[in-house]
């Protein structure tokens, strides 16, 4: 008893109290985990101490961007939040929580990196689905993300939208109908991207739209002999970074400025190459041979970026008529 | 004077539970509160002790005003109806309690709960717990409590309300030995009149929250201030009449309005007053003879007898009507000194004409 | 043929028991033993290996810290509570003991919310605590606020009807012998509570230990700062990692059952004292 109540208050003892390390407090969304975790922030950690010899440590929690938004909006001490889409940072500023577009004076607007939307399937595609017209053929049961929590099922529904109005000759009724068949199809709809893929990998449905990272990190795993397939066009979604200003002390400014510079570091992107996403650095991107062949790929700026396109397709396509369409 | 209650009164709500009641106890002396439940006589004791603030009147210990001290400071001993002994400690532990709160050393603690043990007649148990004790051995151990620090008074609330007839008769010779021993004033509640009869120096007949007498043991008896006293102690047959003759030797009461009874010595009733005429059945014996000129007689029918194991109880129906108690002692028959009467058989009642008692209603 | 008879009614005075056990496996026994199951299926060495690390030595260590903590404070606070329940009379005494008990009628994540819409910044109390710098939300300091917030029934729960119990008498003795009301409640009330204080600090204990829905709600789930052992099992097992997610969750399920197995314990031991002591 004595025993475990020692172990219990050891860290808090007063011996051990003078190197407690310096902290940087990160919120993520929620397929950063393993990523930010395990490989960009001990790469950090040992280029820190390799520079001021201090030690820092990563407070964090990851979970879908709009459910870490929420978050911060509710007061969380972030200092750096790493959201799905620029969407969620444009949240932030609306809410108060940054006074100003702080990741527009980022290198690449904030983007740290990117990933295409691609489709898993099951092993042998046993429902034949080659691209995202595949879906929505008949008994075809989809596992999506929620858009209310998930900014990867912002990203899923632009990418569907956005890959029907652009195969040649169609109009913008394509991308109606191609999102009505599609959702139709949805079986399941999680919390965050994560969370979807656990759903998948313990069996439900037959596809998941999904990060080519998520599908690649799962594959690298091990864990599953799920197949990806690629349509031939789709979004790179790309990642923004937000310091919360506000919540970074004058002491800790430095340490901070030096953490989201390492992010934007040839180190970094290649860490993040490695494990599954898409350099904004073109040049690193050969370096993964998982990486597959996009014929059309296109960008949230196709579409007049975030502001637009969550008006147009998100709210008023997806929300307005296709989701009252396909209420019974 | 050690004790003295001037007209306190407390009340729930409308209810008066205490009604403007005085009292005055003497030093070493032993009065006990007489009532049945729900006549206040608790809540008069709780008040002495501190336990219920009372609404008005005072309380004086000694002549100091302690109506308004917290029970803590009054210096009093209370034995409870359930003891509450305390069960996590040991019985020397319970005992020395009040001692160990005022910070009495230890040797002179264990000496005296040593000696209270003793003379509670358990000597030894002191490291014995309550639950290893009778109920008996736990009324023995509250009362050493109570008085472990010398109270300059000791209040016992129906300290034997709790065990069995054969142990109260017991601990009742015993606590009053006690008592008388370390003469502590004490004042005492019980609803058992034979326990307040046999303890008391002096009784209050508590009733919805008045005293309705406060005497002597045998002045409650045998001359009760009221109707309730008489009829709440022992047994007794009432008669409505009214006083014809009143002079200095005696007074001359009608029952029935034709019925003449007579009562000795000089009382104060005067002629034509309504009063209420009882008698106890023990003081009546029944008889085929008509009574003499200085006896009271009645005649009647036995109309049912009843056997008591030590008496008999007739009931007999009087020619006016009433119904009249009598207790025949049983060993009487034995010896042959009384014969047993038959049911309908018409007989006389006789009493001395020195032991009616008399009441305004 | 009679012992055929005497084997029947052996085997019907079974099948209650037997049907019972049925009825439990796997709504109860074999989900906890999938859990074991799923921890070890690495090897003992995994499982080893999957406790060490700094996230979860952390939330174990947060967790044992905050449910001690809630223990203590709820003791307090709860005995407090019961002995003003229990032992003064005042308008509204009946209502006021619904009101206190209500915690175990809300779920626990609305519990979180109201913590956080009362504390937040966006809240009352936030928005007056926020010109002085102080962020309550998020913070160990939440986690505990709604800890004590949800287990605070328990110790009124366990320590009240040993109050009510005790009979006023044996205040009032110790009153009349000149002990003071504090003198009293050290020397007499306290030591018959010591049974039910301690079952219920153990119930707290435990319930704190596995507390999540408000815990999810007021602590920002952030690893090695407000992250609790279930909140890391959560979290584990949202992104995948179930091997993980279970060794925690195999030494929380462990944890608890040994506090339950002594609160058992505890109660079939005060219940015989109390059997005793009842004459």
């Amino acid at each position: 008893m004595l025993a475990l109540v020692l172990w219990t208050i050891w860290p808090w003892l007063p011996s051990q109290r003078s190197n407690r390390p310096r902290t940087i407090v990160l919120y993520g969304f929620s397929i950063l985990e393993p990523v930010i975790t395990r490989g960009i922030f001990p790469a950090f950690q040992k280029k820190w101490m390799a520079e001021t010899g201090q030690s820092v440590e990563l407070i964090s929690s990851f979970g879908g961007s709009g459910t870490v938004t929420n978050q911060l909006i509710m007061g969380v001490p972030a200092e750096i939040a790493i959201l799905s889409t620029e969407l969620d940072a444009q949240r932030l500023k609306k809410a108060g929580v940054i006074r100003t577009e702080t990741w527009k004076e980022l290198p690449h607007k904030g983007v740290i990196n990117r990933t295409p939307f691609i489709i898993q399937v099951r092993p042998g595609n046993p429902k034949k689905i080659h691209d995202f017209s595949g879906l929505i053929q008949p008994g075809v049961r989809i596992v999506h993300t929620d858009p209310l929590t998930s900014g990867a099922a912002n990203w899923a529904i632009v990418a569907e939208y956005g890959a029907a109005v652009r195969q040649p000759g169609s109009g913008p009724d394509a991308g109606r109908s191609m999102l009505r068949g599609i959702w139709r199809n949805v079986v399941v709809q999680a919390g965050s991207g994560r969370a979807a893929r656990t759903q998948f990998d313990s069996g439900f449905g037959d596809a998941l739209i999904t990060y080519e990272q998520d599908a690649i990190w799962s594959l690298s795993r091990g864990s599953s002999r799920l197949e990806i397939v690629y349509p031939r066009s789709t979004i790179l979604s790309e990642h923004t970074v937000v310091v919360i200003d506000s919540h970074v002390s004058g002491k800790e400014e430095k340490l901070i400025k030096a953490f989201v510079d390492f992010l934007w570091s040839e180190e970094a992107q290649r860490i993040f190459v490695e494990s599954g996403f898409r350099s904004v650095d073109e040049r690193l991107n050969s370096s993964n041979p998982r990486f597959g062949h996009i014929h059309d790929p296109f960008f949230i700026d196709d579409f007049g970026g975030w502001q637009k396109a969550k008006l147009s397709i998100i709210d008023d396509i997806w929300r307005n008529r296709v989701l009252k369409e396909l209420k019974p | 004077m050690s004790i003295l209650i001037e007209q306190i009164s407390k009340k729930y709500g409308n209810h008066a539970v205490v009604d403007k009641v005085s009292l005055d106890v003497d030093d070493g002396e032993l009065i006990v509160l007489l009532g049945s439940s729900g006549s206040g006589k608790s809540t008069i004791l709780r008040m002495v002790a501190g336990l219920i603030l009372p609404d008005e009147g005072r309380i004086l210990l000694n002549g100091l005003d302690i109506t308004l001290l917290p029970p803590q400071e009054r210096g009093l001993g209370f034995v409870f109806q359930n003891y509450s002994i305390f069960p996590n400690m040991t019985i020397a532990e319970n005992i020395e309690f009040g001692m160990k709160i005022r910070k009495t050393p230890a040797s002179q603690r264990q000496a005296r709960s040593a000696h209270l043990l003793e003379l509670v007649g358990l000597p030894g148990l002191g490291n014995r717990y309550s639950a290893q004790l009778s109920g008996g051995q736990q009324q023995r151990v509250a009362l050493a409590r109570a008085l472990a620090y010398e109270p300059r008074l000791l209040l016992l609330d129906e300290p034997l309300g709790a065990v069995d007839t054969k142990t109260r008769i017991q601990l009742r010779q015993s606590l009053k030995k006690i008592v008388k021993e370390i003469g502590v004033t004490t004042m005492m509640v019980t609803h058992d009149q034979e326990e307040a009869f046999e303890l008391a120096d002096r009784v209050a007949i508590v009733n919805d929250g008045r005293i309705e007498h406060y005497g002597f043991p045998s002045d409650v008896y045998y001359n009760p201030a009221t109707q309730f006293t008489a009829d709440f102690v022992g047994d007794i047959n009432f008669f409505e009449g009214h006083v014809t003759a009143s002079t200095e030797e005696r007074c001359e009461i009608k029952l029935f309005g034709h019925w003449p009874v007579y009562r000795r010595g000089r009382l104060p009733f005067h002629p034509g007053q309504q009063v209420i005429y009882g008698v106890r059945p023990e003081q009546i014996r029944i008889s085929l003879l008509e009574p003499e000129s200085y006896e009271n007689g009645i005649n009647g029918v036995i109309e049912k007898s009843m056997f008591f194991g030590d008496v008999t109880r007739y009931s007999i129906r009087l020619a006016d009507n009433g119904l009249l108690d009598v207790q025949v002692l049983n060993y009487l028959f034995i010896e042959g000194m009384a014969m047993p009467y038959e049911l309908n058989e018409r007989v006389w009642l006789i009493w001395s004409q020195g032991s009616g008692i008399i009441i305004k209603p | 043929m009679n012992q055929d008879k005497v084997f029947n009614r052996k085997i019907s005075s079974m099948l209650p028991a037997g049907f019972l056990v049925l009825v439990l496996l796997p709504l109860l026994l074999l989900p906890l033993a999938s859990v074991f199951i799923y921890a070890l299926r690495g090897g003992l060495g995994n499982f080893g290996a999957s406790l060490i690390t700094a996230d979860v030595l952390f939330a174990l260590r947060f967790s044992l810290i905050i449910a001690f903590a809630t223990a203590v404070i709820n003791a307090l606070l709860g005995t407090y509570a019961a002995y003003v329940l229990s032992k003064t009379r005042f308008p509204g005494r009946e209502q006021l003991g619904i009101v206190l008990n209500l915690p175990v009628a809300i779920p626990n994540v609305v519990v979180g919310t109201s913590l956080l819409l009362l504390w937040g910044p966006i809240g009352l109390f936030g928005q007056m605590l926020e010109p002085l710098g102080i962020q309550p939300m998020f913070t160990p300091a939440a986690v505990l606020l709604a800890h004590i917030f949800v287990t605070f029934p328990y110790m009124l729960g366990t320590v009240k009807p040993v109050l009510d119990d005790l009979e006023t008498t044996y205040e009032e003795a110790a009153y009349t012998m000149g002990a003071s009301r504090w003198q009293t409640f050290l020397h007499i009330v306290f030591p018959a509570l010591k049974g039910g204080l301690l079952t219920g600090s153990l119930l707290t204990f435990a319930h704190s230990l596995g507390e999540f829905g408000a815990t999810v709600m007021v602590s920002g789930n952030l690893r090695l700062r407000t992250q609790t052992a279930p909140l890391y099992i959560f979290s584990q097992f949202e992104s995948g990692n179930i091997q993980a997610a279970n060794s925690v969750a195999a030494v929380l399920a462990i944890l608890s059952f040994i506090l339950f197995s002594l609160i058992l314990f505890l109660a079939a031991r005060t219940g015989k004292k109390g059997a005793q002591r009842g004459k």
